[in-house]
């Protein structure tokens, strides 16, 4: 285990040495200062909407807990989270088809469309889920929380 | 520890189950038998003239009359002389067919089923050697891709065209008429379009 480990180590900090090699010997100064600005970017993204956003929801989730079924927190916040992450790769489409597409071809898609019926079928199988729990709890309603 | 958040297990099983969904609502724009789910991928498949989509449309390369000219010939250069081939030239020349996908790096791929003369008979047509190289040149005026450049082992390959027909019709003007570059294993760029000049590099 440990000797997988230590090569999945080598070989992951092999490859990202390799990759930051071609940037600077393959890519011109600019291209390599988009790519920081792309990375920073993601930084900005994660530590000012998603974290503040994910303890948020995180923290209500928590509160609520005690009076939801065991596990209906955990499958509502995976529930949200893949939500999130759809929404994430829709919202760009939907602004580039705002803006115009270039031909036919391109976003031709209901992408708004689509994006309200996925969060309306994660709904429903997360109600789902939260329902067959709570049947599960009352069918065996002896066992304490820890 | 349902106070702790989401255990390991859980959040593994959560990103596995938003990749499938992902890959599931997107790859359908390449996998055919993933069609049916393809919500969220920018291009579907299929859709465009004869069954292909398109980047860069012939109004947006601003060759719509220029590739419609009667006039239009597709000249190929080698060794200090040029020789200029009519499309009709081009027709009666053997033809050879190739099924090939544009591969976009833009993440979409279509096969299709191309016609045309075979890039190694045309080079070989105009006497040029076979290692040569090709550098092409469409007739659109500007853009970062109006030339392209292949290596003797693309100019070489059989299924290397210049491409006439597509999916059994005359190549759409949307997809490069009166002729465009096919080749494989070359991203959907360099598959240049509304053809007019190859020259032959040694």
């Amino acid at each position: 285990m440990r000797a997988a480990r230590v090569a999945l180590v080598v070989v992951g900090v092999g490859l990202a040495l390799y990759g930051g090699f071609l940037l600077f010997t393959e890519q011109r100064l600019d291209q390599v200062l988009a790519v920081v600005i792309w990375l920073a970017g993601a930084i900005v993204l994660h530590d000012a909407i998603l974290a503040p956003a994910s303890a948020a929801v995180g923290g209500g989730l928590r509160r609520a807990g005690g009076r939801m079924p065991r596990g209906a927190a955990t499958l509502i916040g995976a529930g949200l989270a893949i939500g999130a992450l759809v929404t994430i790769l829709v919202v760009p489409l939907l602004i580039a088809q705002a803006r115009g597409p270039r031909n036919p071809t391109v976003l031709a898609g209901e992408y708004a469309l689509a994006l309200a019926v996925a969060w309306l079928a994660i709904a429903v199988l997360v109600a789902a889920g939260v329902a067959a729990l709570h049947a599960r709890d009352r069918r065996r309603p002896a066992r304490p929380r820890p | 520890m349902p106070d702790s958040g989401l255990s390991r297990r859980a959040l593994l099983a959560t990103v596995a189950t938003a990749s499938v969904a992902l890959v599931a609502t997107t790859a359908g724009q390449t996998w055919a038998w993933l069609e049916p789910f393809n919500v969220f991928a920018p291009r579907r498949r299929g859709d465009g003239p004869q069954g292909l989509p398109l980047n860069r449309t012939a109004a947006q390369a601003g060759v719509t009359d220029l590739a419609r000219d009667p006039d239009w010939r597709l000249t190929v250069a080698h060794d200090g002389t040029e020789q200029a081939f009519t499309r009709d030239e081009l027709a009666a020349m053997p033809q050879s067919e190739a099924v090939l996908p544009i591969a976009c790096v833009e993440g979409w791929s279509t096969t299709a089923h191309w016609r045309g003369v075979a890039m190694r008979d045309l080079l070989e047509a105009v006497g040029a050697p076979s290692g040569a190289s090709a550098f092409i040149t469409s007739l659109e005026p500007r853009g970062a891709f109006r030339t392209s450049e292949m290596g003797p082992e693309f100019a070489r390959d059989p299924l290397t065209l210049v491409a006439l027909e597509l999916n059994g019709e005359v190549l759409d003007l949307e997809h490069g008429y009166p002729a465009r570059i096919i080749a494989p294993a070359r991203p959907g760029v360099v598959q240049t379009k509304w053809i007019e000049r190859i020259e032959v590099r040694a």
